[in-house]
This record gives C-alpha cells, structure tokens and sequence, in this order.
C-alpha cells in the first residue's frame, strides 16, 4: 500500500515511516502542508497521516484543496483537538482521529492497517 | 457631695419583681393597666410587661409621648418578632426575661440612669442657651424686683395697690411655675390652675401648630390630659374668630359656641391657640379672663416654644445619635491628643476618657501605622490601614474644626472592616496570576507535545529494534520513560489551565469513583482497598471527566503517601446537610504541619523530581469549588490522612 505522511515534527515522520516501512508500505513524507498536497497529487496514496497545524497549509486546508471525492483514507492527527477550529465537513470526511501524544506508535499502525483492510 | 438619686421604675402591666436593690425604687400603679401619660416621664426607666393583650399599645403609644425615654421589656420569654418590634419600633434598651430579671434590671436601670445624666447635661445646656428662656427669666426678675420695691412701701399701700400686689404675685408665681415645666401638657395644667376661681369655665383646650405643619389638640378629661394629632387646616394670624370656632368644631366633632380664643405667639417655633369655652358669663367676667389670659399669654407662648425648640433638638440630637450607633463601622470622634470623646456602638466606647487605641484596639500603644497617630493635630484628612486582630480597617480621619479656630478641636475617625475584601482581592491576584501562569503552560505545553510524541514513538521503535545485547535497549526504554512522564506533566498542566469542556450534569460521585479506579490499578495494587459506597442515587451536578480528575489526584496522592502495604478507604455518603460526602482515608505517614498550609498550592510537591508536579490538590480544589463544593482533610502523624469532598446534593431525583 502506499502511504503518505505530513507532519512539521521530524520525529514523528521518521517513527512512523519506520514502522510502516517495516509492514512492507511504500512510504513517502512530507514537512508541510504545500509539499504534503503536492505529494499527495503526485503519488495518489491509499492512506494520509495528516497533521493538523503545520506552516503553509494545515491539514484541513489541505483536505478541502484535495476535494471531498478522494481515494485515500485519511488519519488526522493533533494535538490540539478541540480548540482547533475544525469545520465540520472536514471533520467528517477523516476516517480517523489521532489525539497526540499518542501512546504507542505500533498500536497506531496496526489501527491505520485495519483501516485499509 | 450629693447622695446619688435612686433610680425610678415605672413597671407598667403585671406584678412588679419583690426583690429589688436598695438604689432602685419601682413606682406602684393604682391599678393594673397603664397610668396616666402625665405620669411616665417621673420615672427613670419604664418597664411594660410584655405578652399582655394591650403591651403593644401602651408601648407604642408611651414612645410616641416619649421618644427619648428609656423604655425596657419584661416577659417570660421573647420571640425573636418580639424583639424585632422591641428594638425597631419601640428603642427597647432591654429585654428581661423572667428568670434574668433579677440581673438584668439593675443593668438596664444603670443604662436609664446613665441616658437620664446625659439627657440633664443636654437639658441643663439648652436651658442655659435658650435665648427665650432667657428672655422669660429676665421677665422675671424685673417683675420680682417690683414686686421687691412695691413691698418695701407696703405702709403706702392703699387696697387697691395690694390687689395689684397680689396680682403682681400670683404671676410671678405663674411665671416661675411655667418656666418650670417639662410638657405642653403641664404648662396646660398651670394655665387651668390660674383660671380655677372662674367657676364657668367649663373647658380648656390649645391647639399647638409646629413648623412641619403638624396640629396637636391637648384637652382635659377630668385631670388626664389627652393629645391629638389633627389635621386640619390651621386659621392664619389675621383669621376671626369664627374661623376658629371651625378649626375646634371641626377637629371635636361638636359646636364651640361660647368660647375665648387666645393666639399664642410662638415665635419661630410656630403657632398656638388657646380656646377657653364657659357657660353663662357676664361681660365683666369675660373682661377679668381675658385680662388675666392677656397678661400671661406671651409667657405662656415662651415657654411652650422653649419646649417645643427643646423637643425638636431632642429629637434631632436623638436620631442622630441613633443614627450614629446605628453605622455598622466603628467612628470615634476624639479629642487632639486622640482622647475619644464619643464613639458609637460599633466602635465600643467605655467609660472615662480613654485613648482610640485603648478602647478599640486594647492596646496600650497606638495602632502600628494608623495616620492619626503620627499627627493626631494635622488639619488634614487622614487616611491609613491599620491592622488589629487579624482584621484589616481601614481608616478615615477627618479634623473637626470650630469656625475663626486656629487648631483644631478634633477629629472624627471612621473605620471600614477591609478584612473580607482584602482576601478577596488577594485571592483574586493569585488566581489572575495561576491562569496566566496557566495560558502561558499551555502554550508552552502544546508546543512540547508533537517533540514529545515524535521522541517517545522513536524510542519505542528503535528499542523494538535493539538487540538484548549492551545496554542499548535499556537505553531507548529509559527514554521513553522519560518522554512518558514529560506527557504526563503537560496534560496535567493542559487540565490545570484547560477546565471541563463537557457540559455539567447529574453524576452519582459513587459511579464517578467506580469509573476512576481501573485507571489506578497499578498504583493501588500494593494497598488494600475498602469501598463504602452508599451514596449511589445522590447525584451532584458537574462535569464528569473533571471530577473524575479530582478524585483520581486524591487516590493517587493516598496510594503514593504509603510506602509499604496501606489500606484505602473510600467512602461516600449523603450527610444529614443533604450533601454529598466522599472521603478518602490513607494510612500513610500523615502531613507534617509545616507543609499543610502549602498543601494546595500549585507546584507545591513533596516528591523527588519527575514522580510530581504538585499540580494534583491545586487542581482537584479548583475541580471541587467549580462545582460548589468544599474540600478538606485532616491528617495524623503516623497514623494516616483523610480527604473529605462535599457537594451540594441536586434536588430532585
Ligand atoms: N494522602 C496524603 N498523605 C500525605 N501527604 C499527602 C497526601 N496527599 C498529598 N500529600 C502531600 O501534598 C503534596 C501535594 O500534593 P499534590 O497532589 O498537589 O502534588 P503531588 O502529588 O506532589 O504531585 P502530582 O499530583 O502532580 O503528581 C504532596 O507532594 C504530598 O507531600
Ligand atoms: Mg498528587
């Protein structure tokens, strides 16, 4: 499956590739919301972790400039839930929320592959 | 020296005590009931009976004659409508139930005693300025010189001259007799006196007019007098007699046909008429009346003007000083070497001349940083903060200074308890600085979670990766211990500064504790845990999470206070106040007392770093109060410590 991570924070990108990657996904990452859009076009993944605050474009920005009729599921990860101004719509249209912190990075994993199957 | 007076009883109603100290002496009545209005005023102090069918009016009627008069109330026993009556409507200085009677009477006699050398004092003042009254004493005196002058020529005098002597006489007497007297009414009773060899005189009335407009009829029922209030129009100066007729008519309800009217001339205390009705007189008669009325009519005016200039100060000098024991604030009007000539209740005047600082701080020495002690003679309002007692006034001090004076005479100085809302403004300081201390946190706080995240996931991988072999894997855990606890940290922060987000609603405190325990397994696994839930249909209203967070801080710190094997008890109960109560006991080593004024202040732990932030009481008091409810504890070194919640229980089901 491919698998697409945008985040601002290295070390989640890198600890999710790692375990993704170990699954056998291919994996791509993206630093901001622009470079994860464009990424996104360009690789058309099964499934997005999505970081809500980022520079340039925040996650849900992100969402609305991909459109509501998209392939990939999408997991929207923030620290920040519910003092974040999420409109509704796009909060709908995620298949996952993902409070950070989050406690363990391959029960994380294992939830985004139940997911896909 | 003087023998001091006994003080006078006037028991009204009821059978009077026998056992009575040998300085108070209690008036007998003819008869049961109340005596004649003339006859109050002699005693020092009036006892009604109170819970007789007719107390009230008497009482009420007695302080409308007297509004100064020390008035006490006797019964078995007061309701508190009782005393709400006594002391608004009535200005009862005692409420003496029958068995304090014995102690009381002699209190509140010395308290009549007291009123009647300040009222004499006042008395003897007014006499001495009244400009009238002097004006009537000079009268007086040049009428007894005369009288002197025409005597010692007595060898000279023909029959005609001694009956001009003896009339000279008779109102001299008149005159001192009615400067003498203390009541409209009695000036009433001398007038009547003067007239008693007219035998067809048959009635005697006056109507008084003050300047607030307000009419008083005084007539005679056999030797009783009786006042009315009336409120009828009053007849001008220049009016005729028939308008006065009107005005008596009017006011009795019956024709005053052949009657006398004589104005008094009141000055600027207003306006009197004297109406003397007879029956069956001749001209020569009504000349004799009239002249002898004519001759006394302007001292009449004078004294009953002095009485009514007296009265009117009276009643203004007595409301103000009812007005000034009435302030909730202490205020002392003291003397330049701050002397207090006069406080009111609230400030606790004693008796002798004694310094502000002795009688309302008991303190020998001036108040630590009161203004008025450094400059007692400033002409300048003074104002400062004092502290006595643990309470905080603070003060105002103003110079009272006599008009042309050079110094002042002195000041009055006007104390505010700040006590309360100095600890609400302190407490408010500390929590405008909590929840900036709070948002900042939480700023800070959420900047460090995605790091956080990033570190601990990353540490799980790798240690998933190392191999068993060194120390690397025992590395990576103890960093991701470290980023575990840091999180820890932060959301106890977000807690502290964030609140409940859900909406307040009816929880059972039982079902919250039972929801909160699995989440503190670990740490209570050690321990023997002991529920005493009874209080599951009592709900409360609040945010459940939030209180969950509360009680869960409590366990915790009980589970973390006992290092060995402890018991737990937590219990719940609705008291018999209709709240709901949950404690939770230890049997850990207590709070030392030097900490437990610390206890709930954020940041305040005891633990080493890492294992506390000292967020958790701070937090879990601020859960509690949002909530309206209270929380305490109380600890015994050695033995173990308990934690009491209580909240008010919602009504209904
Ligand atoms: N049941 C108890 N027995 C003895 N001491 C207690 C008990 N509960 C609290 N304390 C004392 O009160 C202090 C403050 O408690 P508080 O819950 O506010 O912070 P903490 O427990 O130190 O840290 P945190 O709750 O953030 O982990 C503790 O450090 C401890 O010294
Ligand atoms: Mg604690």
């Amino acid at each position: 499956m491919k698998i697409l991570i945008v985040d601002d924070e290295v070390l989640v990108r890198r600890s999710l590739e790692r375990v993704v990657r170990k699954q056998g996904h291919e994996v791509w990452e993206a630093a901001d919301g622009v470079d994860g859009l464009s990424k996104w076009r360009e690789h058309d993944p099964d499934l997005v972790f999505l970081d809500v605050l980022m520079p340039g474009l925040t996650g849900p920005q992100v969402l609305e400039e991909i459109g509501p009729s998209r392939r990939a599921k999408v997991i929207l990860m923030s620290a920040y839930l519910g003092q974040e101004k999420i409109s509704e719509g796009s909060v709908l249209a995620v298949d996952m929320f993902l409070p950070k912190p989050f406690e363990d990075v391959f029960e994380i994993v294992r939830r985004a592959e139940e997911l896909l199957s | 020296m003087a023998e001091t007076p006994q003080t006078r009883i006037l028991w009204v109603g009821g059978i009077p005590p026998t056992e009575i100290p040998p300085d108070l002496q209690v008036l007998s009545l003819p008869e049961n009931g109340v005596p004649p209005p003339a006859r109050w005023p002699e005693a020092d102090l009036t006892v009604i009976r109170w819970g007789l069918a007719e107390s009230r009016r008497w009482a009420e009627e007695w302080r409308r004659h007297f509004p100064e008069a020390p008035l006490a109330l006797s019964a078995a026993q007061f309701s508190a409508d009782d005393l709400r009556v006594g002391i608004n409507q009535l200005w009862s200085l005692g409420f003496m139930t029958d068995a304090r009677l014995a102690s009381e009477l002699p209190a509140a006699a010395e308290k009549a005693a007291e009123r009647r050398r300040q009222r004499g004092a006042r008395d003897r003042t007014l006499q001495n300025f009244g400009r009238r009254n002097r004006e009537l004493e000079r009268l007086t005196e040049i009428l007894e010189k005369t009288v002197v002058e025409r005597t010692s020529n007595l060898e000279a005098s023909t029959r005609e001259e001694k009956e001009k002597l003896a009339r000279e006489r008779q109102l001299i007497r008149f005159l001192n007799e009615i400067s003498l007297q203390r009541s409209t009414g009695d000036i009433l009773r001398v007038v009547r006196r003067e007239l008693r060899r007219f035998h067809k005189i048959q009635n005697l009335v006056v109507a008084l007019r003050d300047t607030d407009q307000r009419t008083e009829f005084m007539s005679f029922r056999g030797d009783q007098i009786l006042r009315h209030e009336g409120s009828d129009k009053w007849p001008g100066k220049e009016a005729d007699d028939r308008e006065r007729q009107q005005l008596f008519a009017n006011h009795f309800g019956r024709p005053f046909h052949r009657t006398l009217f004589f104005p008094l001339d009141l000055h600027s205390a207003g306006e009197g008429l004297l109406a003397v009705e007879y029956s069956l007189m001749g001209e020569e008669e009504i000349g004799l009346i009239t002249d002898l009325l004519n001759e006394r009519l302007r001292p009449v005016g004078m004294a009953v003007e002095r009485l009514f200039l007296e009265d009117r100060l009276r009643r203004f000098a007595g409301r103000w000083e009812r007005t000034f024991d009435g302030f909730r604030d202490p205020i002392a009007v003291i003397d330049s070497r701050m002397k207090v000539l006069r406080g009111n209740r609230a400030f606790g005047a004693g008796p002798g001349r004694r310094s502000c600082h002795e009688l309302f701080a008991g303190s020998d020495k001036p108040c630590e940083a009161c203004p008025v002690s450094v400059q007692p003679e400033s002409a300048q309002t003074l104002q400062g903060t004092v502290r006595i007692d643990r309470r905080v006034y603070r003060l105002s001090s103003w110079p009272v200074q006599e008009p042309r004076a050079v110094r002042i005479s002195g000041r009055v100085t006007h104390y505010t308890d700040i006590t309360e809302s100095r600890e609400l403004y302190l407490r408010m300081l500390q929590s405008e600085k909590m929840s900036a201390i709070g948002s900042l946190a939480g700023n800070i706080a959420h900047e460090l979670n995605n790091p956080l995240t990033g570190i601990r996931s990353l540490a799980q991988v790798l240690e998933a990766e190392a191999t068993d072999e060194g120390t690397l894997k025992e590395d990576l855990h103890q960093i991701e211990n470290a980023a575990r606890r840091c999180q820890t940290i932060i959301r106890h922060l977000l807690d502290f500064t964030r609140g409940g987000e859900g909406p307040i609603v009816p929880v059972s405190l039982d079902e919250v504790v039972e929801s909160t325990l699995p989440l503190l397994k670990t740490v209570l696994r050690p321990h023997r845990l002991e529920l005493l839930l009874t209080a599951r249909n009592a709900k409360i209203m609040a945010e459940p999470h939030l209180l969950q967070q509360a009680v869960f801080n409590l366990i915790n710190n009980a589970c973390q206070a006992m290092k060995d094997t402890g018991r737990i008890g937590v219990a719940s109960k609705v008291t018999t106040d209709n709240e709901v109560e949950l404690r939770i006991i230890d049997t850990g080593p207590g709070i030392p007392e030097e900490i437990r004024g610390r206890l709930f202040e954020p940041f305040f732990t005891t633990k080493k770093e890492g294992d506390g932030t000292g967020l958790g009481l701070s937090t879990s008091r601020a859960i509690v109060e949002k909530y309206g409810g209270r929380i305490e504890f109380n600890s015994v070194l050695g033995q173990g410590t308990e934690f009491i919640l209580r909240f008010p229980r919602r009504e209904g089901p």
